[in-house]
């Protein structure tokens, strides 16, 4: 207190009240850590896990139709042990390949976005904080944002046909088949071989 | 020789001046102390601030970088690898028509597999370097992230530590002002009496002796 009876010292006061203020807030920047402890390696390696769980079924599945529908069209065009069945099924499988390898890298991909969204809700926490220097409210809205993030939707949308070029191919070696087909025929007219021509080549 | 007034004053005066001087003293102190002290906070949360900085000048800095990218990198590679030896591992003959096929068929489709899954290996070995850099890049954006949100707490202590310090510098002045209040307080008396001793020798001296004795 100063010597004329004034209000105190409000340097000091000042003083008192902005370390408590500092201490708050490093109150609430544990209370934020200590909501968000959670969100370890364990927890985006479970997101990319979960991203590979809902996509790779979606893709095996396709894969393994394609290669049923193209096998049972080459059995079906006599072709089923022919070179061009083996070019189908190496192009089809390098198509199921790469897209599992796309897959993959999109399921980490998808384990560092989550890491990075959850690292900015906790950086907009903490400016909360350091703004109102309230570690009660800086611990709610972190619970709160952690539950948040918990019960996030994934947002994955079904997956999108894989293999349609292969299809396209299945279409050519059933045109070739026909084609195939109308030349062991003696009794087949001109028009019906040229429309087969023109519909495409043999693979091989 | 002095007469007591003027010894009095002179005593006052000098001892209200060096408490005067005494006071700004003490008020120049304790603003210099205040000063030190805030600068003191500043350079210690400065130091935790750069602390942090060069934390991340680490995690960036190009060793620990392309460390990060190539073991991002190997990472997919081993991953995509893994991926092509199973699709195409799996594509067993028997199942795909090819098992009892004439040798030049067999021969092809042989052919045809491990030929798709070199030219494969080489692309997607590309496509994993290239997204290692992408690795290390979200790495390091994710790292840079948390730092600043530490600095930005930082610098939240610093800014508000700094603006108290005005307040305290004011107070700080004030530190001497009972000294001062007390030394004009003396040096006003030490006048007060220097005058009332100026006053006195003014005055025509008693007569006192044998010649006031004799005519009384």
């Amino acid at each position: 207190m100063g010597m004329y009876g004034g209000a105190g010292d409000p340097g000091a006061e000042a003083r008192q009240q902005e370390q408590q203020r500092q201490l708050r807030v490093g109150e609430g920047l544990s209370s934020i850590d200590n909501s968000f402890k959670g969100f370890d390696d364990n927890y985006f390696n479970g997101k990319q896990q979960a991203y590979r769980d809902y996509y790779s079924p979606q893709l095996n599945k396709q894969y393994q139709d394609s290669k049923d529908a193209m096998l049972l069209r080459l059995s079906d065009a006599g072709i089923g042990q022919s070179s061009a069945a083996a070019h189908g099924l190496s192009r089809l499988t390098d198509e199921y390949a790469r897209n599992s390898a796309d897959v993959e890298q999109k399921a980490q991909g998808y384990g560092s976005e989550t890491r990075a969204d959850v690292q900015g809700l906790k950086n907009q926490l903490v400016s909360q904080l350091n703004a109102t220097g309230d570690s009660g409210l800086a611990a709610q809205a972190a619970n709160s944002a952690v539950a948040l993030q918990r019960s996030k939707s994934s947002g994955f949308e079904p997956l999108a046909n894989a293999f349609t070029d292969i299809s396209g191919l299945y279409a050519r070696d059933q045109q070739n088949a026909n084609y195939a087909n109308a030349l062991n025929q003696p009794y087949q007219t001109y028009g019906a071989r040229l429309k087969s021509s023109a519909a495409g080549k043999l693979v091989s | 020789m002095c007469d007591p007034y003027s010894i009095a004053s002179l005593a006052l005066i000098a001892a209200g001046t060096a408490a005067q001087q005494y006071g700004e003293y003490k008020s120049d102190k304790k603003q210099s102390q205040t000063l030190d002290e805030e600068s003191q906070r500043q350079n210690d949360l400065q130091a935790k601030s750069r602390a942090l900085f060069d934390q991340s000048l680490n995690f960036n800095q190009d060793a620990a970088f392309k460390d990060r990218e190539n073991e991002a990198s190997k990472g997919l590679s081993d991953a995509f690898n893994q991926t092509t030896n199973a699709a195409f591992d799996n594509l067993d003959p028997y199942t795909v028509g090819q098992a009892e096929a004439p040798k030049t068929i067999s021969d092809t489709f042989k052919s045809a597999i491990q030929s798709s899954k070199d030219a494969l290996g080489k692309q997607l070995g590309a496509k994993a370097k290239l997204a290692g850099i992408d690795s290390a890049l979200a790495q390091a954006s994710i790292q840079n992230q948390q730092i600043a949100g530490q600095q930005s707490a930082i610098g939240n202590f610093m800014r508000g530590s700094s603006n108290v310090l005005p307040l305290e510098l004011a107070d700080a002045k004030h530190a001497g002002d009972s000294w001062n209040a007390y030394g004009g307080l003396a040096s006003a008396i030490g006048g007060g009496v220097g005058k009332a001793g100026l006053s006195n020798q003014a005055k025509p001296a008693p007569k006192v002796g044998i010649a006031a004795a004799a005519k009384s």
